[in-house]
């Protein structure tokens, strides 16, 4: 592939404390890709990606931003490089309104017409967003928690998504909805990493996938051959 | 209505005003209290230091010739900075430490101030100056100071600013976000360490001004004087709901209103007592105070 590679991760290790939970990973995610991280609970894909979005620190190892590193800046300066994170567990901000949350998403931004045509896209993405604009984000189900946690890590006009877990916990007619809606940002454009436990889900609209497990990527490929793949049939889509 | 009954609603309605007036002041420093354990869950017991440090900074101010409306905002500002300090050099270091390492810090960092201020200024109380003079209006049998006017015209003013503050700026936002989680209040770009200095000033120059109003209310100033309304506000907070701003203006002025009416209807020397009695009542009743609701995660 020719395509500019707009995130790289070379031999990346990360330690709790004393647990070494990820063991030296290398990922490359081009320009325009949707690539997943697929894995079981605890195989570290949480942790990748809060290292990748600076609220940890890799013990060892790069990570490349558009050629620079950016493993040692802190979170709340990678936003601004570019790379938005809609975390798992969804965090919104419950005691802000669905409004408020998206202008938290815009916090550094002061590009006032493009936020104003970004709001109106991530309306019309999001219609349930539209409609409950100025109700606290606390009030809504766990479906539309995860469409405003989306949303508002798209305020920050990022190049790079990542997005953790967006199918855990929400009710199954919204999973489609969810998966959709990266689909409709990636087609506009976005490049999106995606860590989700929904292998097939998320093999279905990737481009490529990492598979990982305790820490270690071991098996890595094109969504297209990793979905027929047996071993990770076996392991993840429950054949 | 016989005269007997006349006099039982003068005498509610002049300690329902001193209580107003009482509570005001709780409330101010309750403010401080709630904001800074909503953004870093510190029950900051150092927060009845920022009071004094404010009185402190007025009384000189004053003494040197400052007038009121300057002394004011001068030991507004003085009592902000110094808390700024204190967090950045005490608090942010043993932030990760966990909270009760950070408690006994705060108790440590009380004592601090409480004792050097004595080593510095003396462990005598000053008499406060009087910057303006004393009147007195009567409204049938209740009588209003001009003092006690400018504490609740004051409170008032700082209360509707701080809400404005918190609810319809930027800053205020990202304060909230900040109190919900540090980590996704980073990913938003917001300097969170930027937004807890900030807590740290806004409420303790609260503290500071309501210093200044106490110093020109009970004429006096002392090292010491932060240590038993500094609990008082921190009762008024709990009651109120605990990291919830508008429970401690609830919590400060339901506490001054019983106080006073203890002291009117009963015996002022159980004044105290019944603070903290009313704070355990409250507790047992709703945990988590008047305004306190439990959050549960949706699915």
């Amino acid at each position: 592939m020719s395509k500019e590679v707009l995130l790289e991760v070379k031999d990346m290790h990360v330690h709790y404390g004393a647990i070494h939970a990820i063991h030296g990973i290398n990922l490359k995610v081009h320009k325009g890709e949707i690539v997943t991280i697929l894995g079981s609970n605890g195989a570290g894909k949480t942790t990748s990606l809060h290292t990748i979005s600076g609220l940890l620190s890799p013990s060892k190892g790069e990570i490349l931003y558009r050629g620079n590193r950016i493993d040692g800046v802190k979170a709340n300066k990678i936003v601004g490089l570019g790379v938005a994170h809609s975390p798992e567990g969804r965090m919104v901000f419950p005691d802000l309104t669905v409004k408020e949350n998206l202008e938290m998403g815009a916090y550094l931004r002061r590009d006032t017409e493009k936020i104003k045509s970004d709001y109106e896209y991530m309306y019309n993405l999001f219609p349930k967003l539209k409609e409950r604009s100025t109700q606290l984000a606390g009030t809504l189900s766990g479906g539309e928690q995860q469409m405003l946690a989306i949303a508002r890590a798209y305020m920050s006009a990022p190049d790079l998504l990542l997005l953790d877990e967006p199918s855990l916990g929400i009710a199954p007619i919204l999973v489609q909805a969810i998966f959709d809606a990266i689909v409709d940002l990636n087609k506009h454009g976005m490049t999106i990493l995606l860590v989700e436990q929904n292998a097939y889900a998320s093999l279905k609209i990737a481009d490529r996938g990492y598979v990982l497990a305790t820490g270690e990527i071991f098996m890595e490929g094109p969504a297209s051959e990793l979905i027929t793949n047996e071993e990770i049939q076996k392991a993840y889509l429950g054949h | 209505m016989s005269e007997d009954t006349m006099y039982f609603f003068w005498d509610l309605g002049q300690y329902l005003l001193n209580g107003l007036t009482q509570g005001s002041i709780y409330a101010l420093i309750a403010l401080g209290y709630t904001m800074v354990y909503g953004i870093i869950k510190l029950i900051n017991f150092a927060h009845g230091e920022f009071y004094m440090i404010g009185g402190f900074i007025g009384y000189y101010c004053i003494m040197g010739g400052m007038p009121l409306y300057m002394a004011f905002p001068v030991a507004m500002l003085g009592s902000g900075v110094i808390a700024v300090i204190v967090e950045k050099i005490v608090y942010r270091p043993i932030r990760s430490a966990g909270r009760i390492p950070a408690l006994i810090t705060a108790l440590g960092t009380s004592l601090f101030f409480q004792y050097t201020g004595q080593l510095i200024i003396g462990a005598d109380s000053k008499a406060f100056p009087t910057a303006i003079e004393q009147k007195m209006w009567f409204f049938g049998e209740i009588m209003i100071s001009n003092i006690q006017v400018i504490i609740l015209v004051t409170t008032f003013i700082l209360m509707i600013f701080l809400w404005w503050l918190v609810n319809r700026t930027r800053i205020g936002k990202a304060m909230k976000a900040t109190s919900y989680n540090h980590d996704a209040a980073e990913l938003m770009g917001i300097d969170t360490n930027k937004i807890i200095s900030f807590t740290f000033f806004v409420g303790a120059s609260m503290a500071g001004a309501a210093g200044v109003l106490v110093g020109m209310y009970y004429s006096t100033v002392e090292p010491m004087m932060g240590l038993i309304p500094g609990l008082k506000a921190f009762i008024a907070a709990v009651l109120g709901g605990i990291g919830i701003i508008p429970g401690a203006v609830i919590g400060g002025l339901t506490l001054g209103v019983a106080e006073n009416l203890v002291v009117g209807f009963w015996e002022s020397t159980y004044r105290d007592g019944i603070a903290f009695l009313i704070l355990i009542l409250i507790l047992l009743v709703k945990p988590a105070g008047i305004l306190g609701k439990n959050r549960k995660e949706k699915v």
